[in-house]
């Protein structure tokens, strides 16, 4: 694995992407949760419906655009995305109904919107070492926390997003009507 | 998935009181794992049990948890399973993570 993340062959991580996504609706956390789905937006990317669990027992889903682009020699790009005019996505506001607050998590763990990547590019970083954008920002894993692939999965990134939407960490929408 | 949560740890035919455990690894995903324990072992019985299957050792950061109550599994290595499903994790299905880098 080299230190800097590059695309691999779009056609083997379509396949593998695809195969891992379907394995994790198979056997994962939404054969045990409701609230779980997934539809593809092209062989490279597709979006995860994630329920977020709030301490008053409702659940509050939240769309997650992953991307494999780099898939599984580094781990898949995710970011909150909202729906937009003419069946579109955009990657979600800080202040907008479709990003989380998250207060603490039980493993190192951040949320920051926008974040200034290193290239220029000011977006969200979903800052933990199981999305790609975590290798993008100038990060220094440590061996144990690095992503390994044929370890890893988007399994863990997913579950990892799953663990922090949920009491007591998950708080609520950041935008709108939070009752 | 095999087990069914709402029902209590599985017995095992012949070994009435043998208690299965189902470990999820939610790194890499897949079917869980699951390990037949007497209810005289150990959690840490298991534990061992499940670094084996998994072909691995403990390293820094890894975190074992009971999924209905997201308990650390770790910190009850000494009590005797029945007695952790009996207080502490009815269904016994745990989640099995390395450690994460992130701020």
């Amino acid at each position: 694995m080299t230190e800097v993340p590059t695309p691999v062959d779009p056609e083997v991580a379509a396949v593998t992407f695809s195969s891992h996504l379907l394995d994790f609706f198979a056997h994962g956390r939404p054969t045990r949760e409701a609230g779980w789905a997934t539809f593809s937006l092209d062989p490279l990317h597709a979006i995860v419906i994630v329920p977020a669990r709030r301490q008053d027992g409702g659940v509050d889903p939240y769309f997650v655009r992953l991307g494999a682009g780099c898939y599984d020699l580094w781990p898949p790009s995710a970011a909150f995305v909202e729906p937009v005019a003419l069946g579109g996505w955009q990657e979600s506001p800080a202040l907008s109904l479709w990003w989380p607050r998250i207060n603490g998590a039980p493993f190192s763990f951040g949320l920051h919107n926008p974040y200034q990547y290193p290239d220029g590019q000011q977006r969200q970083l979903l800052c933990f070492s199981h999305t790609l954008d975590y290798y993008l920002s100038n990060h220094s894993p440590t061996p144990e926390e690095r992503w390994r692939a044929g370890t890893h999965t988007l399994s863990a990134t997913l579950n990892r997003l799953a663990e922090v939407l949920r009491p007591p960490y998950y708080q609520s929408r950041s935008g709108g009507n939070n009752s | 998935m095999e087990a069914n949560q709402s029902q209590p740890p599985e017995k095992q035919g012949g070994h009435d009181h043998d208690l299965v455990v189902t470990i999820h690894d939610e790194d890499a995903g897949g079917q869980p794992i699951k390990i037949e324990s007497e209810p005289a072992s150990t959690v840490g019985d298991v534990i061992e049990q499940m670094y084996a299957k998994f072909k691995t050792q403990r390293q820094d950061g890894d975190r074992l948890r009971c999924e209905e109550s997201g308990q650390d599994v770790f910190g009850h290595a000494t009590e005797h399973i029945e007695a952790y499903a009996k207080h502490q994790c009815s269904k016994l299905e745990w989640l099995f993570a390395r450690k994460t880098g992130g701020a």
